[in-house]
């Protein structure tokens, strides 16, 4: 897809590419959005026009990674935005996953490749979930505070980019096994549409982590050098 | 079965850019950018270089003329090419010509050998790389080489994804994950 400018309909970036709904979601922003171009949904959301269109390009384009006007965001919008996806997976993605999983299990009763497979799913969602907590919990809020040197006391702490890694590289390997190991009896529907569902957090998660390695990261360890 | 790897030698950056989106269109290939002084680790299954880039390392490229397409107008008898001034739908075929006739690689053994299995299965039982190296009495390299392969013909990189394979396949019962 292109790269998209604050003047683009919204509805144009969304038409184009309808795996950007759940970025745009997660940031409050329903359909409906009329020909409202990108820079007037930000305006109505109270969220900064430069900040939308870089997010919507990190992911809208799968080849081009914004690093230099994503490393422009200042430390509390990024960490807003990240706090948002994190609640955004456990809430909404994960739970969407499940519902398909469960139905998809359940179209195949005697079926135990079904069930091994949901078995991995769970372990990478429990360790998603680990990571949720931990980003919620202590990692962004020591870092808030840091950024508003609030806090004295706190060393800068370290970002953890191998776990978020290693759960992507689960989805992955996930969404390889059902499509080659996959047997037995079971609903190809709903079994499309679990893969489309892991297939979204997974691609999701691909740009989080690049946001994490690439952009957050740093900031930390500058945020370090200062202190 | 085995993404092909093209390798583009061009000093150019839209023309090494433009063949690498028009290869994206007509084939799943991983396309690389290399030099002759810095080749991938597995030779390429097609090389796409420019003419200074040939002149100046012929000597690499003369052995490769079946697998190498120079980006030129000037028709070759030694060497593949692709002419950049052609239509895009003309390169297009072009190219979907030249990695059709390369020859293929060697049809890949997607079968775990039993000493694979046996690996897989202290893996999924959740052996360290220095205990399945005891327990085969192999080294932690030929370990390693071994992870390397069952990741390659399974596409499957996660322990766990490793171990729900080793259930799925009779290797490993699923109390022992």
């Amino acid at each position: 897809m292109k790269i998209i400018t604050a003047d683009t309909p919204l509805s144009e970036v969304i038409l184009a590419d309808p795996s950007i709904i759940p970025v745009i979601n997660r940031l409050g922003i329903a359909l409906g959005t009329d020909d409202r171009s990108v820079t007037e949904v930000a305006a109505a959301h109270r969220l900064s026009p430069d900040f939308l269109v870089t997010i919507i390009n990190t992911f809208a384009s799968r080849d081009y990674f914004p690093a230099t006007a994503l490393s422009r965001v200042d430390m509390p919008t990024m960490l807003s935005y990240l706090e948002l996806t994190d609640r955004y997976y456990r809430h909404f993605q994960i739970p969407n996953i499940e519902r398909h999983f469960n139905a998809l299990v359940a179209s195949g009763p005697d079926n135990s490749s079904l069930t091994l497979l949901r078995r991995l799913f769970d372990k990478a969602k429990t360790d998603l979930i680990a990571l949720i907590d931990s980003d919620l919990k202590s990692l962004f809020p020591t870092l808030r505070a840091l950024s508003a040197e609030r806090n004295d006391n706190d060393a800068v702490p370290e970002v953890d980019t191998a776990a978020a890694e290693a759960v992507e590289e689960m989805l992955a390997d996930l969404l390889s096994m059902i499509v080659r190991n996959i047997s037995g009896e079971y609903d190809p529907n709903l079994c499309y549409a679990t893969i489309v569902a892991v297939a979204g957090l997974r691609t999701d998660l691909s740009k989080n982590n690049r946001i994490r390695n690439l952009i957050l990261r740093p900031a930390a360890l500058e945020l370090a050098s200062k202190r | 079965m085995k993404r092909p790897l093209v390798a583009i030698v061009c000093s150019d950056t839209l023309r090494r850019e433009g063949m690498r989106r028009l290869l994206g269109i007509i084939s799943d290939a991983e396309v690389t950018d290399a030099s002759p002084s810095s080749p991938p680790d597995a030779e390429p299954t097609l090389w796409i270089a420019d003419t200074d880039a040939v002149v100046q390392h012929s000597a690499f490229f003369a052995p490769r003329r079946k697998t190498t397409a120079i980006i030129t107008s000037v028709p070759s008898d030694s060497f593949l090419t692709i002419d950049p001034s052609a239509h895009t739908d003309v390169l297009l075929e072009h190219l979907q010509e030249i990695l059709s006739s390369l020859p293929s690689p060697a049809a890949e053994q997607s079968a775990l050998s039993q000493r694979e299995i046996d690996v897989l299965s202290l893996l999924a039982r959740g052996c360290i790389n220095k205990e399945i190296a005891d327990r085969l009495s192999i080294s932690i390299n030929t370990v390693l080489t071994h992870r390397k392969n069952i990741t390659a013909k399974l596409g499957i990189k996660s322990i766990s994804g490793l171990g729900i394979y080793a259930v799925m396949n009779g290797y490993v019962s699923e109390s022992d994950i």
